[in-house]
């Protein structure tokens, strides 16, 4: 393959820095991210996503570092940046006094898009939220769950190149967050760059192509999510529950168990290519575990080796 | 029916970047107006029911004692006398609407400026916008009152043009105070509740708008100076009734230094707030 047929970057940041006086948000990170690919950003909560996703955005001035977004800097180009992305805050920042038909309208308009465009656009985002019936309801009076579908669907109101969502399933439930990554996933072949934040282990395998594992402001570790568990974790773990006074005895017994194990407050976790072996093992030893469940590994597994903390603590 | 798919263009073919950098600051105000006006029915009752009743009780009820026991007033009639003060005090009141509440709704409660600050446009022109919104409305809110004057006979139509010029001034050059005044405070709204109850609403005590200023206490008459109501009320008395006054570059020049300091403070704390 030729250089010219590579896919062109759209993100490139070299030692990115945020720092609010001593409190350092995000420690000079590296990342590049190509046209049309999807990348997450995963993390516990103050691990540095939101910071980051705010500096792509074009919305937040970076301390330190390089930033480019579709090849410019976003710090003297923020505005002419952000006509071609999409954003999906964390905190939906609806206007509560607008109905959802004027909400989508109005930010359009942001935009330069015309009134007769939007006419349409309007009506396909609203088939596209599932929120027809709600056209002319005020935001306020939406529930959680439909909010979340509206400030979707709004972010795509200019066709964004890159499309930005910052944990974009929370408060969605189930069925609604299996519908929106079957609509990520059909922008993406449309070519839209999608870049998403979350702390969802199962949304981060379904959507991403290659995503930064982030703790502490830092990148712990980089690649697809398949090869990360490849890296970092075993085939399968083997989770299994001695009551909260009987885990930390067991623990012990089990330390030559599979290739390694974690101790956590309420269950332990055994490491192993083969989870239903360690198991008969452990039945062998005498070792009777109150539940177990056998597993293959997940980005849960990875962070907890490369942090020794889980992504809910 | 298409669906959001089957039409995409991209961004780089739909959206040109020059039409908001020129006209994000119209689409501010624009929005501001939709939002303002679900609210039509009790801004139009207040826009009239406001003037007609004040000028009821204060103006021909408080006027006919104060003509009865006093004459003229600055040379005039009572209601004369109190019809350009009153236009301008409604003027820098729907400026204070426009530029204090919204503010903090903008940046902590709703954070609908975080919302447009994620498109094209940018903080300086949400604050133009919003000050396009607040001129407009105290430009409506002018004339209105102006005409109601007029039909109590407490002005003539000629003078409605001026008065309302006046009156945007005057409510821009406090606007861009309020303006800058709001957007340093953060969450809760009590310290705009505090400077409407301490500088806003006094001012209309100490600005001569039901007297003339030279029968008050020195110290009245010196707290009057910083009191941008009273410039403006001076210079619409001037206009109006041709009452003298000696300080008319005075009163120009400290309402703009009002303007001028608002503003220098407020764009720069717009743009800070939506870049941390």
């Amino acid at each position: 393959m030729t250089k010219s047929s590579e896919p062109e970057l759209v993100i490139r940041a070299k030692g990115l820095r945020k720092t609010y006086g001593d409190f350092v948000a995000v420690a000079g990170i590296d990342f590049e991210v190509k046209r049309g690919e999807a990348f997450g950003l995963l993390g516990p909560n103050g691990a540095g996503k939101s910071t980051t996703m705010r500096m792509i955005t074009s919305t937040l001035q970076r301390t330190e570092g390089e930033l480019t977004i579709l090849g410019k800097d976003p710090d003297k180009f923020g505005p002419e940046i952000r006509a071609h992305l999409g954003v999906v805050p964390q905190q939906d920042n609806l206007d509560r006094q607008l109905t959802v038909w004027e909400n989508i309208l109005v930010y359009g308009r942001y935009f330069g898009l015309s009134r007769k465009f939007l006419k349409n656009k309007i009506e396909e985002l609203l088939a596209f939220a599932q929120l027809e019936e709600k056209r002319n309801v005020k935001s306020e009076e939406l529930s959680g769950g439909m909010k979340r579908r509206l400030t979707i669907a709004r972010g795509l109101v200019n066709e964004p190149e890159i499309l930005l969502l910052d944990e974009p399933t929370t408060g969605l439930d189930p069925q609604a967050r299996h519908v929106l990554w079957d609509r990520l996933f059909r922008l993406k072949e449309l070519g839209v760059t999608l870049v998403l934040t979350t702390h969802y282990m199962d949304e981060a395998e379904q959507l991403c192509d290659r995503l930064i594992v982030m703790d502490k402001g830092q990148i712990m570790a980089e690649g697809s999510p398949a090869q990360l568990i490849k890296d970092y974790s075993s085939k399968e773990v083997l989770e299994v529950r001695f009551g909260s006074a009987g885990n930390s005895n067991a623990a012990k017994k089990l330390q030559k168990v599979g290739d390694r194990i974690e101790v956590l407050p309420d269950r332990i976790l055994i490491y192993s290519s083969n989870g239903e072996k360690v198991l008969e093992q452990l039945t062998k030893m005498g070792l009777k575990p109150v539940t177990s469940l056998v597993r293959r590994s997940s980005l849960e597994d990875v962070f907890l080796r490369l942090t020794g903390r889980t992504l809910v603590d | 029916m298409s669906d959001v798919f089957s039409n995409w263009q991209g961004a780089a073919k739909l959206v040109d970047p020059r039409k908001p950098a020129r006209w994000g600051s119209f689409y501010v105000a624009l929005a501001r107006g939709r939002e303002s006006f679900k609210w039509w029915m009790p801004m139009i009752a207040y826009g009239i029911g406001h003037p007609v009743l004040y000028l009821m009780s204060i103006g021909i009820g408080l006027g006919s004692l104060v003509s009865k026991n006093l004459g003229l007033v600055d040379g005039v009639p009572y209601l004369t006398f109190l019809a350009p003060a009153l236009l301008m005090a409604s003027a820098l009141q729907a400026a204070v609407d426009e530029t204090s509440f919204v503010v903090l709704q903008g940046f902590s409660w709703e954070k609908s400026f975080h919302a447009m600050n994620q498109t094209a446009i940018g903080g300086r022109q949400i604050a133009n916008g919003l000050m396009l919104y607040a001129m407009f409305r105290v430009i409506i809110n002018s004339i209105v009152y102006g005409v109601i004057l007029v039909l109590f006979g407490a002005l003539s139509w000629e003078s409605i043009p001026g008065l309302s010029l006046l009156a945007l001034l005057l409510g821009t050059c406090w606007g861009y105070v309020f303006m800058a005044y709001a957007s340093y405070i953060h969450e809760e709204g009590d310290m705009l509740v505090l400077a409407m109850r301490f500088i806003v609403a006094p001012m209309f005590m100490f600005s001569g708008t039901f007297y003339e200023l030279k029968n008050m206490p020195e110290l009245v008459q010196n707290i009057a100076w910083a009191s941008p109501l009273w410039h403006g009320t001076e210079l619409a008395r001037s206009l109006s009734y041709g009452s003298s006054d000696p300080y008319t570059f005075w009163h120009y020049a400290v309402l703009l230094g009002y303007g001028l300091i608002g503003a220098a403070f407020a764009y720069p704390q717009f743009m800070k707030r939506l870049s941390r």
